[in-house]
């Protein structure tokens, strides 16, 4: 696996990255929502982890963590982070990462607009907010995993988002695209399964697990 | 640097990784008369955002950011900041 340079500096891959953070939290028999919830006196449904949420990506990028009921939900899953890019003065949902009952992703998922309230991107200006990003240079474990994770999945990320935006086109039917993404009975538009040690060994041994 | 590893050692590496997380504690006790519901709503805020901006007063602990979205039915949105 070479090394890539980006913003000028050499910067190694992702993958290799994602992996060094896997094991620096496994040699401490931690995850990457255990990390999130190592000091909180308890987790709470609907509560938001942290509170004041992550920043990342040198302050352009938000995350927090959080379990609720949604409907259709698959039971494996514990909670979800959701992950907010900056658009000027206010925020983009990119997608939210929906963690198992072990603390490992176990999916992609975008929800509508009104889930979020955020500004609505549309889906290379997204794709340009995650090459911005350098994992090397968060100050943490966790915040390294959630953008080597990024890094990863972009060409995954980059599918869903065209997933997403043929799916609105699709439920137009005469209606304006605000009506579609303020549609309250519409709650997830596109999701993508993740296979976590499939997509390491590929990018790092190119075998298939 | 986990450059040039085996799938097996990844495999390994993810599985060091799996703990059981702590399940989600209700937010508060209810009394058996009272009701959890939850009403999709034209006028609700969005569930899951990040309510303007994360560095704002928004995120102090009386704003409407702290608010529990499952007894809140008429200004939270879900999923915000």
């Amino acid at each position: 696996m070479q090394p890539l340079v980006m913003h000028g500096r050499v910067e190694c891959p992702p993958a290799a990255l994602l992996l060094d953070c896997i094991q620096e939290m496994g040699a401490r028999r931690s995850n990457p929502v255990l990390e999130l919830l190592r000091d909180m006196p308890a987790f709470v449904q609907g509560d938001k982890y942290p509170q004041a949420a992550l920043s990342f990506g040198d302050d352009d990028w938000r995350s927090y963590y959080h379990s609720h009921p949604v409907a259709n939900a698959d039971v494996r899953e514990h909670g979800h982070f959701h992950l907010f890019a900056r658009k000027g003065n206010g925020w983009t949902h990119l997608a939210a990462l929906a963690m198992d009952l072990e603390g490992q992703p176990l999916r992609w998922v975008i929800t509508n607009r009104w889930v979020t309230g955020s500004d609505w991107r549309d889906r290379n200006s997204l794709l340009a907010s995650i090459n911005a990003l350098v994992p090397s240079e968060e100050p943490d474990v966790l915040r390294q995993w959630l953008v080597s994770l990024l890094k990863l999945y972009r060409t995954e990320l980059g599918d869903l988002l065209e997933a997403r935006d043929a799916r609105i086109t699709g439920l137009l039917q005469g209606r304006s695209i605000d009506k579609v993404l303020d549609d309250r009975t519409l709650y997830e538009l596109v999701c993508s399964p993740i296979d976590l040690t499939a997509k390491l060994t590929s990018e790092l041994t190119g075998e298939s697990s | 640097m986990g450059s040039f590893v085996g799938a097996a050692a990844i495999a390994v590496a993810i599985d060091h990784t799996r703990h059981r997380l702590p399940a989600p504690a209700q937010p508060h006790e209810q009394s058996q008369s009272e009701t959890t519901v939850v009403i999709v709503d034209e006028e609700n805020e969005p569930p899951c955002g990040l309510d303007d901006s994360p560095c704002s007063m928004d995120d102090n602990p009386c704003s409407l950011d702290e608010t529990d979205e499952l007894d809140n039915t008429e200004d939270e949105s879900p999923c915000s900041l």
